[in-house]
């Protein structure tokens, strides 16, 4: 079939569409044969080749059908199912001439003879059967043309659903195939996101300590600035991290920051080395961190603890961030982290969403004491990263 | 300001304000080259900053803008109530706060990590404004235009790789191009994130009129008016350039003419 590509690509394939033509006759032939046999009609084998005489035509007109059917492929629903029904019209009226002529036209007699030889008197019958209904050929031709009608409106419906459902499902294939890029190149943005306000500002001190001729602390600070970049633009971001590597990025990055505010940052990180090959999304730390240094750190006036806890709790990884920051941030240009930098605290939520489902939580909030807590809760994973 | 003898340079007292030590090193550094630079002080958050101020009486202040408690900005304004007000030129890694920067008066507004020819620039720009106005002389030393209160007579653009002003009067026209304005100043152009009736409300109405809904002329840019029937007007400028005048923006387009 010359069209089978297209055909194939959005709709039904022909084969499809032949087989429901093949399926659709061989079922109506099978009924009507069916009934004529247990109503003991006369003459079965006749009659029999005579149906398929009209199956096959019919499977031919259907064909015809198809093809013009096939031609307003792609048009919206409502003209697909005009044209059905308009070509409905034709294909009834042929189907109904032929079936008049293979069963009342083609080879019957034209009247029956009943006679009665054992009386003298002869009764002689005369049936004209081409008359029998007492109809003319046109108007029997379209009383059954309308019952015909519907045996191909009937065939077109089976082609449109058929059609329709395949339409669907490509569709629905294409959108969840969109939404699965969509939502990886995200996460890619997501990591190549560089924080202006920590490139920025890591460059100005390194700038300070080479210009004040600190080279060990300039070189650290360089590697430290590479790896973390490194690690964090070149993986897959789809891909799982083991915890400790997770970990030890997020060290590189607070090391970086700890260069620019030594004397107002404390980490503390304690994870137990059962939970360190434990599988987290990648960098999923990142921002849990980032807010810590940006709405406890950075506003505050004195040492702030920022800790990281690991723990296990009924077979899920619970990780804990928090900071014991001021209880408001006083900073005229400084918000909440719930509210300015809602992002990516969500962005964390949706991660462990895309990848865990319901499984995995994440929740945050004030401390009592003062600072910011959030918490992510996910299925414990060993394998796979 | 400190002139030592006729024809010497004027040397600005300087006070660097940034909350990260190795920041205020590195500008403390720069400071020593800049011969019109005297650094007679550090602080390392916004109420030190106004405690030196006071005590010292800078006439330039190199101000971070994020830093704990009152920020660079809050400085800045808290600066404005003073008779003898410092000059400030911002030093900030970032440039989201370019817009907030419109409301407090600011020589520059320099992105870390500083250069030091573009402190040099900024230094003489200060140098400039100080000595063209006479210290104790507040009220002429702001304001140039002193009936129209409230409006902005200068933005800071984020452009390419530093923050460039832009003075008001030298807009032409300005166009909302989605979430930005492109402010069109002679044949060159800049984006600024800003809606455009936030703008609107920030410059001054005798001198910018709003002529539809994405655009912002300047009055005596626009040469004529033309109706092309039903209705459409248009407003020709005087680079050739046609603007269309939304209906809203009509009655007070066609008083122009009236004037």
């Amino acid at each position: 079939m010359i069209s089978d590509v297209a055909s194939s690509r959005e709709g039904i394939t022909s084969r499809t569409a032949i087989l429901s033509i093949l399926g659709f006759w061989a079922f109506h032939f099978v009924i009507v044969t069916l009934r004529a046999a247990v109503l003991g009609f006369d003459d079965q084998l006749e009659m029999l080749v005579r149906r398929a005489v009209v199956t096959l035509v019919s499977i031919g007109i259907t064909m015809v059908v198809w093809l013009l059917l096939r031609r307003v492929h792609g048009a919206p629903l409502s003209r697909r199912v005009a044209a059905a029904a308009l070509l409905a019209v034709p294909a009834s009226i042929v189907y109904s001439a032929v079936n008049y002529y293979v069963f009342y036209d083609f080879g019957l007699p034209k009247s029956v003879v009943i006679a009665n030889k054992a009386d003298e008197k002869t009764l002689t019958v005369q049936v004209d059967m081409t008359h029998a209904d007492e109809k003319s050929p046109v108007m029997a031709i379209a009383d059954n043309a309308a019952n015909g009608y519907f045996f191909f409106a009937a065939w077109a419906a089976l082609f449109l659903a058929l059609t329709y459902a395949a339409e669907t499902g490509h569709a629905e294939r294409r959108v969840a195939r969109f939404r699965a890029a969509a939502q990886s190149a995200e996460l890619r943005a997501l990591r190549y996101q560089v924080n202006p306000h920590f490139l920025f500002n890591t460059l100005n001190s390194l700038s300070s300590l080479i210009m004040t001729d600190r080279r060990d602390a300039a070189e650290a600070m360089v590697m430290n600035l590479s790896t973390f970049f490194r690690t964090s633009l070149t993986g897959d971001p789809t891909e799982d991290m083991r915890l400790s590597d997770e970990l030890r990025l997020q060290r590189l990055y607070l090391d970086i920051e700890t260069v620019r505010f030594p004397e107002r940052m404390l980490v503390d990180i304690a994870v137990p080395d059962a939970l360190m090959d434990a599988c987290v999304p990648g960098l999923i730390l990142q921002p849990l961190i980032e807010n810590a240094i940006k709405y406890g750190v950075s506003p505050a006036r004195r040492v702030v603890r920022i800790s990281v806890r690991a723990r296990e709790s009924e077979g899920r990884l619970v990780l804990a961030v928090e900071d014991d920051g001021d209880d408001k941030p006083t900073g005229a240009t400084i918000g909440e982290p719930g509210v300015t930098n809602g992002i990516g605290l969500r962005n964390v939520r949706e991660r462990l969403a895309a990848r865990f489902g319901d499984a995995a939580d994440a929740a945050w909030g004030r401390r009592p004491g003062g600072g910011w807590a959030v918490v992510l809760t996910m299925p414990l994973v060993r394998n796979g990263c | 300001m400190a002139a030592d003898g006729a024809g010497a340079p004027p040397v600005l007292r300087t006070l660097v304000v940034d909350d990260e030590p190795l920041a205020i090193e590195r500008l403390q550094i720069l400071c020593a080259r800049e011969p019109m630079v005297d650094l007679v002080g550090t602080a390392a958050d916004g109420e030190a900053a106004l405690r030196l101020v006071e005590a010292l009486e800078p006439d330039l202040l190199l101000l971070d803008i994020s830093m704990p408690g009152l920020d660079g900005m809050g400085v800045a304004r808290a600066l404005e109530k003073r008779t003898r007000r410092p000059a400030v030129i911002f030093c900030t890694a970032y440039d989201q706060f370019a817009v907030a920067a419109f409301d407090v008066a600011a020589v520059d507004y320099l992105l870390k990590p500083v250069a030091p020819d573009r402190l040099s620039r900024a230094v003489a720009r200060a140098a400039e404004k100080l000595s063209g106005a006479p210290a104790p002389a507040a009220p002429e030393t702001q304001a140039p235009v002193p009936e129209a209160p409230g409006f902005t007579e200068e933005f800071w653009v984020p452009h390419r790789s530093e923050v460039v002003r832009i003075a008001a009067q030298d807009i032409d026209r300005i166009e909302a191009e989605r979430d930005y304005m492109r402010l069109h100043v002679g044949p060159r152009s800049f984006l600024l994130h800003q809606t455009i009736s936030e703008l609107e409300r920030r410059l001054d109405p005798a001198r910018f009129i709003r002529l539809h809904r994405s655009t912002i002329v300047r009055r005596d840019r626009i040469a004529k008016l033309r109706h092309d029937g039903l209705g459409v007007w248009h407003a020709e400028l005087s680079d050739g350039e046609a603007i269309r005048i939304g209906r809203t923006y009509l009655p007070a387009a066609r008083a122009l003419m009236g004037r």
